[in-house]
């Protein structure tokens, strides 16, 4: 565990998804006593999909959501249950300052930098359940993720 | 009664030289020789038949077998093998159950020599055998011995005839040959039959009463053709050839009729096997093994590729949340954030080294500039005032200096190609693998294909043999039952004209002493069929009776100690109910065993287990010993086979208690429970353990001492649970169910 895990796993800070969104989202991560090919549900857990919506976020230079989180935003996990590892935690903490600026006395803050994590997410979300759910008869999920991805990749480079 | 005393075998292929001296006490009859699988059991079972018999007791083609040490290799110069057996008669039979006060001991000795064969023709050995030898010496009065003037063969004839040498010296799986054979050999109908017939003829002495019989026939036939010539009367003379020429048709129509007969049972036997197929065809069991096997390894190998599949899937869905995908979508956030701090670490400014300074200046009490900074001096209280206001400062200063670090580190990704490689790498292999997986369903599509349109061909085939068999049985009948019905009138002819003929020549005076005889003999002939028929049915009744108790004993599904006579039955074996041995009807003198369910029906071999039959065969041998008082040895292999639990620990005792001498090869797992480590210790007067010296640790077996370096078998005394230094197995010595056998110990 590293300095930025360690902060954000210190308080429970709940991680948050578009609630609008929720069926969809559903339909692309692995449910627990469902047994669904990994070809049609290509992520394994739901913060697999809310780290990969920060980065589309990020990638596309979308703003993160506004208003009240409880508003539009519905908390899938808590972080002391462990499910985010050193790396993404490291990320974010850099995402953090980018946004907030290495002057800003909250930069540091676990429950700010959370909260800007949720918000690009919230962002993000949208856009990548666009491009999974593009119907095509010679493409899985997986593969469209997969593709997105590179997309977003070549974009960037 | 005869009993071996010793077994002496040396150069037999894993035996270098060994000795076995069989238990001869009364008391403590059985002899239990433990030896793993492969570990020189049944070679010296055929040690001790090849002893016995020659070549006659090697299964197989005897010349392609070897008896030579299987590290010799074959030479000009060659090497001896011997085989001697040491036993004795007291001469005992059903006659004279007492036998006599003066044991004859005797020692059959045989040995060969295997040379180099040279040049080698293709498929024949290298080596070829010469200069066998069977000598035979008989200890006289005086101790010492000379060879016995009726030499080998007849004497081993008369008391352990070589086609009764699977009854005394058996490896139980050719004994199951009594009843149709084992699961994976099916013995024809006719042989069985031949077999069984053989055996209790020869050990009830039924054949002597046929010879006996037909004799005394001859005789009073002879008497009457005398008696005929004797009148000297042309009608007696014309009447007499036709009679003769009556006889000799009806004896022609008789073994016709036999010969249809043992058609009719093969015909018979082909025909129920054929209805087994095509039920186990139709049932879709059985057939087809190859085609099946192809399938099962298709199923396999795709499940395989399934899996593989499956795993790339998740790999690939993995570099979906990995962080060197998540850091290159990230890379601007990453370059600002670099931008920003590096200049402040590079100015010092982060992380923060100068608080350091000033309170490592507080722990020492002194300033760069000299002034007093200890104890509660008014410089000491600013600076350490001043020192916390900026604790917080110094906070995000670190954690400052973290992030940069951390953005360092991400940074790293920025441009890199392995993400990509990894994912083309992932695609591809699914793609081959998808392309796998759909040539393995095509291959699967052919093959099912196949195996329903061989199952369909073979399912005809075997309609049109039923056919065929059933309309060739037809056509026997039909044929059978005339010629029986020509062997009933010429049986009338000839009764009639016996009679006449018998009538004229009672009339003639001269004839008078020869009709006496005539009349003598043919009583006696009557006599001697009553008597056969009597001696017959009740030693075959007496027999059935033992194999039935013998059979419930060991069937038995608690132990044998703990059960009543009247509840035993109900402990059988569910499936057999009774058991026993039935004449065929119109052949006279052949027997067959019979099983039958609880429901009376007669089980064929098929439907008997291995146990079963290992028992059936076993209730036989017994019983058929007991009944004919036939004391001799047991030499069995792989008896205890496929059976467990109470059903092995009843068959060891039933043939412990039973049998005159028996000699028993055994495995550990036959000795495994302490029921039968019991019966061992109460029963056995001789115990020998065999290792193979290349079941070694060394040669990845469980022999923890390598006491001989070439590739024998070596013998110890150890019993059942003991161990010495030539058998010990890897975890005995730990073990404290086992003991250490002092006495065991150099014994080879």
């Amino acid at each position: 565990m590293n300095e930025f895990s360690e902060r954000l796993f210190s308080r429970q800070f709940g991680l948050v998804l578009p609630k609008r969104d929720n069926d969809q989202i559903e339909r692309y991560v692995a449910q627990m006593g469902r047994d669904v090919s990994v070809e049609r549900v290509p992520f394994r857990r739901q913060v697999d999909f809310w780290a990969f919506s920060i980065a589309t976020a990020l990638a596309m230079k979308l703003d993160p959501m506004d208003g009240a989180l409880r508003r539009w935003g519905k908390v899938f996990i808590y972080t002391p249950q462990g499910v985010m590892d050193d790396d993404l935690c490291s990320l974010l903490a850099v995402v953090a300052i980018a946004k907030l600026g290495v002057d800003n006395p909250e930069v540091g803050n676990p429950s700010r930098i959370v909260d800007l994590a949720n918000r690009l997410a919230g962002a993000g979300c949208p856009v990548v359940l666009k491009n999974l759910s593009e119907t095509s008869l010679r493409t899985t999920p997986l593969d469209r993720a997969v593709e997105f991805a590179r997309s977003l990749r070549s974009a960037d480079q | 009664m005869l009993l071996i005393r010793r077994i002496e075998i040396e150069n037999f292929a894993c035996f270098d030289r060994i000795e076995i001296e069989p238990s001869t006490d009364a008391n403590h009859p059985l002899t239990v020789i433990r030896a793993e699988n492969g570990s020189g059991k049944t070679t010296l079972l055929r040690a001790i038949r090849w002893g016995m018999y020659g070549e006659d007791g090697l299964p197989g083609n005897p010349s392609r077998f070897s008896l030579h040490p299987a590290d010799w290799h074959p030479d000009a110069q060659g090497i001896r093998s011997k085989v001697a057996i040491i036993f004795e008669t007291d001469g005992s039979s059903r006659d004279e159950p007492e036998g006599n006060p003066n044991n004859t001991a005797y020692e059959l000795i045989r040995t060969v020599t295997t040379v180099a064969q040279k040049p080698t023709r293709q498929g024949m050995p290298d080596f070829r055998r010469i200069n066998e030898h069977a000598q035979l010496m008989v200890q006289t009065s005086s101790g010492s011995w000379e060879p016995h003037e009726a030499g080998v063969a007849s004497v081993v004839a008369q008391l352990l005839p070589g086609d009764l040498r699977d009854f005394f010296v058996m490896d139980a799986d050719e004994a199951t040959d009594f009843v149709g054979g084992s699961e994976n050999k099916v013995v024809k109908r006719q042989d069985v039959i031949r077999k069984t017939s053989f055996a209790l003829r020869a050990l009830l002495g039924l054949d002597v009463f046929e010879d006996a019989t037909a004799r005394v026939r001859r005789i009073a036939e002879e008497f009457g053709r005398a008696a005929t010539k004797a009148v000297g009367d042309n009608e007696l003379n014309r009447q007499q050839t036709e009679l003769d020429r009556l006889r000799k048709d009806l004896l022609e129509v008789e073994a016709l009729a036999d010969k249809e007969r043992r058609e009719k049972t093969e015909i018979e036997g082909d025909l129920e096997r054929a209805r087994d197929k095509l039920e186990a065809l139709v049932g879709s069991i059985g057939a087809h093994d190859v085609l099946k096997q192809r399938l099962k390894e298709n199923r396999e190998r795709r499940e395989v590729a399934r899996q593989r599949r499956l795993d790339a899937f998740g790999r690939l869905s993995r570099q979906l949340s990995g962080i060197d995908l998540l850091a290159s979508l990230a890379v601007e956030e990453i370059s600002t954030v670099r931008d920003s701090l590096q200049p402040l670490y590079d100015d010092g400014s982060i992380p923060s080294r100068h608080l350091a300074f000033v309170r490592g200046l507080i722990e020492r009490g002194v300033c760069v500039c000299g002034q007093d900074l200890s104890g509660q001096s008014e410089y000491k209280r600013h600076v350490q005032h001043l020192l916390d206001k900026s604790l917080g400062k110094e906070d995000v200063a670190n954690y400052l200096a973290e992030v940069l670090d951390a953005a360092n580190r991400l940074h790293q990704f920025h441009g890199s190609a392995s993400w990509e490689r990894r994912c083309q790498q992932l695609e591809r292999e699914i793609a081959d693998l998808d392309q796998e997986i759909e040539e393995l369903d095509t291959a699967k599509r052919e093959m099912d294909d196949q195996l329903d349109e061989v199952k369909a061909v073979e399912v005809q085939v075997t309609r049109d043999k039923i056919a065929m068999l059933e309309t060739q049985k037809e056509t026997i009948d039909r044929t059978l039952g005339a010629n029986e019905d020509t062997r009933d009138r010429l049986r009338r002819q000839v009764n009639e004209l016996e009679g006449r003929i018998r009538v004229q020549v009672r009339r003639q005076r001269e004839a008078h002493d020869h009709q006496a005889c005539q009349q003598t003999s043919t009583i006696l002939v009557n006599i001697l069929e009553q008597a056969y028929a009597t001696i017959r049915d009740e030693q075959v009744s007496e027999l059935d009776t033992e194999m039935n108790r013998l059979f419930a004993r060991m069937a038995a599904n608690v132990s044998d100690e703990d059960i009543e006579d009247a509840d035993r039955r109900k402990a059988t074996l569910s499936m057999i109910d009774q058991v026993g041995l039935q004449p065929l009807l119109g052949n006279v003198g052949e027997f067959e065993i019979f099983a039958l369910n609880s429901r009376g029906r007669s089980m064929p071999p098929t439907e008997i287990n291995g146990a079963s039959r290992r028992i059936l065969a076993l209730s036989f041998v017994l019983a058929l010993c007991k009944v004919s008082q036939t004391y001799a040895p047991l030499v069995a292999d792989s008896l205890l086979n496929f059976m467990s639990g109470s059903v092995r620990t009843n068959t060891l005792r039933v043939t412990a208690e039973t049998a005159s001498q028996p000699i028993l090869l055994l495995t550990g797992s036959d000795l495994e429970s302490q029921s039968e480590v019991d019966l061992v210790t109460r029963f056995a007067g001789a115990t020998y353990t065999l290792t193979g010296q290349w079941q070694h640790t060394d040669h990845g077996g469980d022999v923890v001492n390598m006491t001989d370096e070439r590739r024998v078998a070596l013998i110890c005394a150890c019993g059942p649970r003991q161990f010495c230094s030539v058998c010990e197995r890897v975890g005995q010595a730990a073990n404290s169910g086992w003991q250490r056998n002092p006495t065991g110990e150099g014994i080879q």
